[in-house]
This record gives C-alpha cells, structure tokens and sequence, in this order.
C-alpha cells in the first residue's frame, strides 16, 4: 500500500522551495526521515546545504521535524504514516 | 581591573549635578554586568517601597564586561529601574551603538536619579554633563528627537530618548536608541518621563585593557564564523517574523485576546508571505555578525521602514484580531515612534476590545470613545489616544491590569499580564513550561528571561528527565548570565558549551578565573536577588500565576484539547521552588541568600 504525505516547509525552505506544501507518495511500506529527505532533495536541489544535508541525508540543525503539528520528532524515530503531514520548522524557537 | 573600568556614574537631575562612585570587584564577579549589575544596583539604590514615579526610583544604564571587546552580539545595554508597570524589578535590554557610548565615557553603569522641575535633556561626554532645556523636543516622536540631537551635536553620540508615550507617562513607554532599538518592556520610558528626562546622549572614547587580547582576537574570529553557520540561519534569513506562520500551524499563536477563536487567515502577516511580498532590507547592531534585524517598507508610507519582530507582529495583529498587514506594520511603527512597548500596548488594546464587544465599559466611559469604521481604525485610533494620553487612552495608558481592576465586572479575568506586565505571543495552555516561566518570572509575563519555550518546542529525547520547575530554573539561570556578560540570545545556539566557553572568555577579558559553576552560580545569584527585590516590595505568592482565561478557557481543536489546570500550575510552581530551594511560599531561605553571598 503506498504511503501519502504532506511536508509543509517554513522559514527559508518555504522561500527556497517556493512553495507551502509538497506531496510525497512512497510506494514502500515503511518511510522514514531519510526517504523524505531524499524525495525532497531531488524535488528540490536548493534546499541543499541550507535546509538539508543531502549527502548525509539530514535536515541540518536549523530545523526540526515535527508531525502533524502536534509532537516534535526524532529523525530516527520517525515512523511515518499514510495521510501524516510532516512539517520542517526552523529550529530556534525564539524571538 | 581588566574589562571593566570601575567606575559607576551617578547623575541626580533634581539638583543638576553628579558624581563618580567606585565599583567594587566583588560586585562585578558576582553579578558580571548588564542585568544582574543593574539588579544589584537596583537593590541598594531604590528605597524599600519607592513609587516608580517618585524621584527616588532609580533609572540604571548598565554596560557589561563584554562591551567594547568587539565579540560578535555584545553592544547591548540593560536599563533597570523599579517598573510602574509590576511594582518589582524592571529590566529590558536594548543594543548596538549605544552600549559603545556608555561605556566609552568611562562608566560600567550610569544611575540617574531624582527628577528636574523642567523638561531636559541631558549631554554626557568628556567636558562633562550638560543639563540642556529640552522644551523645545517635547511632543517630538523618537526618531525625530535622535536626529535632531545627531543634528545639533554632531556624529559620535550615542541617544537614549523617550517619544511621546514616554513624557505622558504611559506605563508601558520604552526607552529608543539607535534609530528605533527599543528597551522596550516594563515602562522604564515612564520613569525616565517621571524625571522629565527627554533624552540622554553620550560620547567618550575611553580605552579599556584585556588580559588576554591574543585569545580574545582568535575567539573573536571564530565566533564570527561559527554566527554565520546553521545555528542563527533562522534569524539571518526571516528574522524572528518566522515564529509566525509556524507558532499558528502549532496552535501556540494567541489570538483575539487569548481567545484563540477566530475566522481570519493570518497568512499574509507571515514572515514568508512579508519576505516574498514587501521590501526588506537586514540590518545589524554595531559588532555584529548575524543581522536579524528586518526592516521592512511600509505600504503606501512613502519610504517609512519599520523594525519588525515576531512579537509586535503578534501584538497587533494576532492578539487585537487583526490580519491587514499595512495595519499591523503601521502600528508597530507608530508604537517605535511614540516609545510604546508593542506587547503591553497590543494586549491592552486586546483587553479593550473583548470589553467593547462584551458590553462591559462603564458609562461614563462611552463618551471617550473615538469614532471608529472598523477594527483597524479603532486600534489605530486606540494607540494613538494611549501615547498622547488623551479622551479613553489616558485610561489605557495605565495597562490592562490596572484598568481591569478598576473596574472589575470580570474584565479582570481576561486581562491577559503576569504581575501587571501583559503576555508575550507564547500560548500557556500548550506551552506548559513556558507557563510557568511566565507565572513565575521576576518582571511579570516574560518571553525573554527564561527561553523555557524551547523545551516546550523539542523531543521528550532532548528534555530529559528534568522536572518542570527545574527546566525553568536551568533556563532563568543562563538567560541571567547571557543577560549579564551580555550575549545576544540569537547567538546561543553557536557555543558547544556555553559556560565553559563564556567562562573562558570572561576570564581572558578580565584576567580572572572563574570556572564554568562559578558562571553558573552567578546566574542563580542574579535571579535570588531580582527575586528578594520583590519579596522586599511587597511580592505575594499569589501573583505568581496566570490569568483567569488560561484555567477557564482551554483551547479546543477538534481532537485536540490543550489545556492547563489551576492545580496543575500549582504543581509545577511547587517543583520550581524546590528546584530553586526556596520555601514553599516561594520566600528564600537566609541560608540560601547567605550561600549566594546575598546580603540584604
């Protein structure tokens, strides 16, 4: 069964990507933060070495995952579901 | 005394003279500089039970250690006095040039006391203090009154002035510098009107000496390069405007008055939507190198840019139920120009509005009501009528928490301020730590003496096993010392290990030897003070809380239920009086005051 997301992008990978929200339909059954970052790598090549570090397959540590805008995630931990909406935020919370 | 000059300025505007005190330096390794110098010098300089307006409050311009070492994010200044906003201590940062002009005049820190009879404005440099007639600049708005001082003396001053607001005494006046920085919360612009103070300008080139000037060139450089990596992209790119569209996916925006009900889409205020559709240019305070200042040009205001940060945007928009951008962007310029603290003037006027729509001002109020064609017109309408204190702004002027007790009818209940200070853009009833934080902190609902919210925004992983209260103290103990050396905020992702670092650097600049828990304890020492500074002008258990809303009122979202219970804050209230070792009436020990060298 494939597995749909939503990856809303803020901060500089929305301006980046130029765009709020992105879909990803894997095929696999279970996804992690490394296939996100790979979809999104090749979607959009900018984000490299800004967002994400697409070699390591990372987001770099100016952001973080959160999922479906409740909990805030560990990269490794993540388990993606179908219909999860993934958001990349900028990680320092002030201001 | 290497880093420091030893020396405090003391200039009483009542007889129009000054004079030079020495600064011990047992004082300084106990409170370093910035806030916690200011807190010290406000506990021994402010009499028990002063009224922040009366002469005898004393308005503190504190420099730091780290001033004039040319490390990236340290031109900052902390004013301190006693604030008309809480009653307690009041303390705001402010950055760049200034700081530079402080202590260039040879002072680690200037206190003003007493109040002239006629409007001045003081003159601060190497001939000495002029007391000049400032008659001529009242009425005049921040930027107004800084270029024609910049104008009638010259290049090289750095200004300190109040607008408007600040010569009316509205509580929540701040204090401009640099073309439009603010030290912007708890009123210390009030004060500084309250001694008929229009504006202070200071120059002087005093040299100071480091211990260690080789290691501080090499710290210097790999700090600069290390603020232009990963950990301040954020700042460098959006500015802290990207909270915005990011604290309303995660439902931690506050929203009409806390209400958190509303139809509109907030989108276009966002940061992103604000970077890709307006002109903005970035900014930097003198010695910086990250430059997360946005300055954006207003929509048909000519050429007018106004400074903008994520909590005017939520103050005025947000907060008043407000999403027209040129509004908010006008406000928040109107709010720089007249010396007004955006968050107590938002939440004010958030306060007002929930009355109007409710039906709840008393009649004889009815009168003073401008005429308004919708919300935008009215908060306009509503700030301006605050800074100049005149028909209903003369009773706004007070802040939310006065007006609401004065006339009751359960307005007190929504009035959204801890300890009379109203509420930053962090929504307490899902932001559970920063909660407390804000129920507890010294100087009343504050975002910035904690950064608790960043527990609140990471994994249970990077949390630990920590308890609340102890998450609070940890955060209140290291925003003192970054307060009080001074580093920006912005920059405190950039350190590895922030006390051993800042250790070091401190020691190279002034030769002493002060190891990472002797940093540490000089955090803790900071905030027992500010603390026994309020238990000594009156504090009460009970005001460390929270508003009626945030228990009665919890947020719905469908599954989703966020919430915060009375007894539930309690609990943690209790774990951070534990954590700090205080009674459980959040009274400190003599024992514990005595073992921070505390001396009362």
């Amino acid at each position: 069964m494939a597995i749909n997301l939503t990856v809303e992008l803020y901060g500089n990978s929305r301006i980046i990507a130029g765009q709020k929200l992105v879909q990803l339909e894997f095929t696999e059954s279970k996804v992690g933060a490394v296939d996100v970052i790979r979809a999104l790598a090749l979607l959009f090549p900018a984000l490299g070495g800004k967002v994400l570090d697409s070699g390591d397959k990372r987001l770099l540590s100016s952001y973080v995952f959160n999922l479906n805008g409740v909990g805030f995630q560990d990269p490794e931990k993540l388990k993606l579901c179908d219909g999860d909406a993934l958001l990349i935020l900028p990680s320092q919370a002030g201001g | 005394m290497f880093g420091y000059h030893n020396k405090i300025l003391i200039i009483d505007v009542s007889t129009k003279s000054w004079r030079w005190e020495d600064l011990q330096e047992e004082v300084v390794k106990d409170f370093i500089g910035g806030s916690g110098l200011g807190a010290y010098l406000l506990y021994h300089y402010c009499p028990p039970g002063a009224d922040p307006f009366s002469p005898a409050n004393p308005l503190i311009f504190c420099a730091s250690p780290l001033v004039g070492s040319r490390l990236t994010t340290t031109s900052k200044f902390a004013v301190v006095s006693k604030s008309p906003q809480t009653g307690f201590i009041g303390d705001s940062l402010s950055s760049s040039s200034l700081a530079l002009s402080i202590k260039g005049i040879g002072a680690d820190a200037v206190i003003i006391l007493g109040s002239s009879s006629q409007w001045l404005s003081l003159k601060v440099d190497e001939s000495g203090i002029q007391f000049n007639d400032a008659s001529h600049l009242l009425g005049n708005t921040t930027s107004m009154t800084e270029g024609h001082l910049i104008e009638t003396f010259g290049p090289g001053y750095g200004i300190a002035c109040i607008g408007p607001a600040g010569e009316n005494m509205v509580r929540f006046a701040s204090i401009s510098n640099d073309g439009g920085r603010q030290a912007g919360r708890t009123g210390n612009g009030a004060v500084m009107g309250s001694k008929k103070i229009k504006a202070i300008s200071f120059k002087g080139y005093k040299k100071l000496n480091y211990f260690n000037e080789s290691n501080l060139s090499k710290t210097r450089k790999q700090l600069a390069i290390k603020s232009l990596g990963e950990a301040t992209e954020k700042y460098r790119t959006l500015g802290t405007m990207a909270n915005l569209s990011v604290f309303e996916r995660l439902k931690v925006l506050p929203i009409g008055n806390f209400r958190n009900q509303s139809n509109k889409d907030f989108h276009s205020i966002s940061g992103e939507a604000i970077h890709n559709e307006e002109k903005v240019s970035t900014s930097h305070c003198a010695n910086c190198t990250i430059g997360c200042e946005k300055l954006v040009t207003i929509p048909n205001g000519g050429s007018a840019k106004v400074r903008l940060e994520y909590q005017s945007l939520f103050a005025l928009g947000p907060l008043v139920g407000i999403s027209d951008r040129e509004t908010i962007l006008k406000s928040s310029k109107f709010c720089d120009e007249m010396g007004m603290d955006t968050i107590s003037a938002g939440s004010t006027c958030a306060w007002f509005m929930e009355c109007m729509q409710k039906g709840l001002l008393p009649k004889q109020w009815l009168g003073l009501l401008p005429t308004y064609e919708n919300d935008e017109d009215l908060l306009r309408k509503l700030l301006n009528a605050i800074a100049k204190r005149s028909g209903i702004g003369d009773i706004l002027a007070e802040g939310s928490a006065r007006v609401s007790k004065e006339i009751g009818l359960g307005t007190e209940d929504f009035a959204m301020h801890v300890k009379g200070l109203e509420m930053p853009g962090y929504e307490p009833r899902s932001l559970h730590t920063m909660a407390l934080a804000l129920a507890v902190s010294t100087r009343g609902a504050c975002h910035n003496r904690s950064s608790a919210y960043e527990y609140d925004f990471a994994s249970s992983s990077d949390s630990g096993k920590l308890s609340r209260g102890q998450m609070v103290v940890d955060g209140e103990d290291y925003s003192a010392v970054m307060d009080s050396l001074i580093w920006c905020k912005f920059v405190r992702k950039v350190f590895d290990d922030f006390y051993v670092e800042s250790s070091e650097i401190l020691n190279d600049v002034t030769g002493w030897d002060m190891d990472p828990n002797q940093l540490a304890r000089c955090g803790e020492r900071i905030n027992n003070l500010k603390k026994q500074f309020n238990i000594r002008e009156g504090w009460v258990m009970d005001q460390d809380n929270l508003p009626k809303r945030i228990f009665s009122e919890p947020l719905s979202d469908g599954e989703n239920r966020q919430s915060l219970s009375e007894s539930d804050l309690g609990t943690m209230i209790k774990s951070y009086y534990d954590a700090r070792e205080w009674t459980s009436d959040g009274l400190i020990p003599e024992s514990k005051l005595k073992s921070l060298g505390i001396e009362c």
